[in-house]
């Protein structure tokens, strides 16, 4: 029983990072991308261009620290991410990479829940994608 | 420290309105808040002051010409470098807006902090040519400012990307979606001049 209940645990992404550390340099990349040195193209629904880098950043409305800061940002951590909450009114749900993408490319949250219209879309390709969540999920608290 | 203080003076202002607007929150939200707004609404005699330091109104402001107007402010890194980023696409593809007597307002919800040098700042940012202007309104005009243009009371964090069209006449007739397509914004204004 106690084996089982450790292999569950393993299985369960929050307790899984001893194995699945982010790769410093992938982080790093995330860490450019979501404070905007390294440019995303980022899209509005409905809208047939690209924004201008500056005005896409991750950085301009999130934050990856918890803590007072301005309330308006939302707080983007791995404990944010990674736990099983209610988001936009939806059932409980967690982010991971898979979903984590496709709400950057299309706007749906894991919950199916379509996000606000005012975040921009991302043309991000899989290794951008994968090191902008190793850095969003770094261990900070 | 900078941002600590500017944060503080913005929880300042809220929380000042917030009082101020208790009455006007449980009030009936007196036109749409989106799209048509009818019957069409008319820009009051508010104080302001412009980006190059002139005291004026409002309606001075406004009435002449067709004006795409946005709700802002210098210090918002948020929504508020997308709608700087609209309204410069939006001059890109307004040629003859001087022929057509057009024009663009950024007008500031945060006027303790965005004086003319601040709206200034704004304007060179986002490289805005003649006929897009800059305004901050008086602070005891800022309520009335945000109920006129959201439709409804509205703290001025809570600021939308929405862009409102001014007749020629100076009356307040079309509130756009949340950061319009720019293109949206200028089909809208060409038609609004040309029907004006």
């Amino acid at each position: 029983m106690t084996h089982l209940l450790i292999a569950l645990g393993m299985l369960w992404p929050p307790f899984t990072s001893a194995a699945q550390a982010p790769s410093e340099s992938s982080a790093r990349r995330g860490e450019q991308l979501f404070d905007g040195d390294e440019p995303i193209k980022g899209m509005l629904p409905g809208h047939d261009e690209a924004l201008p880098a500056f005005a896409s950043k991750c950085i301009n409305c999130h934050r990856t620290t918890s803590g007072p800061a301005d309330s308006s940002q939302i707080v983007l951590t791995r404990s944010a991410l990674l736990f099983a909450a209610p988001r936009r009114g939806g059932p409980p749900s967690r982010y991971e990479l898979s979903s984590f993408c496709m709400l950057l490319r299309t706007g749906i949250d894991p919950a199916r829940i379509i996000i606000v219209h005012t975040m921009p879309r991302y043309d991000l390709d899989d290794a951008q994608c994968l090191d902008l969540w190793n850095y969003v999920i770094l261990p900070r608290d | 420290m900078r941002t600590e203080v500017l944060l503080a003076r913005r929880r300042f202002v809220a929380a000042m309105l917030g009082v101020a607007m208790l009455p006007l929150l449980t009030q009936r939200t007196r036109a749409h808040e989106l799209g048509l707004v009818d019957p069409a609404i008319a820009i009051p005699r508010l104080a302001c002051v412009c980006s190059d330091g002139r005291s004026t109104t409002l309606l001075e402001l406004l009435n002449g010409k067709t004006t795409a107007v946005q709700l802002m402010f210098t210090g918002c890194s948020a929504i508020c470098p997308m709608q700087g980023a609209l309204y410069a696409r939006v001059q890109s593809y307004l040629t003859d807006h001087a022929k057509r007597n057009i024009q663009l307002l950024s007008l500031s919800i945060d006027p303790l902090s965005d004086d003319p040098k601040a709206l200034s700042g704004w304007l060179k940012r986002f490289d805005a040519r003649e006929g897009w202007i800059a305004a901050a309104p008086a602070m005891a005009a800022l309520t009335q400012i945000t109920t006129l243009f959201n439709g409804r009371a509205a703290l001025p964090d809570t600021h939308s990307g929405q862009v409102y069209l001014v007749r020629r006449d100076a009356q307040l007739v079309w509130r756009t979606a949340d950061l319009p397509a720019p293109r949206v914004v200028v089909d809208l204004l060409i038609r609004l001049s040309e029907n004006a």
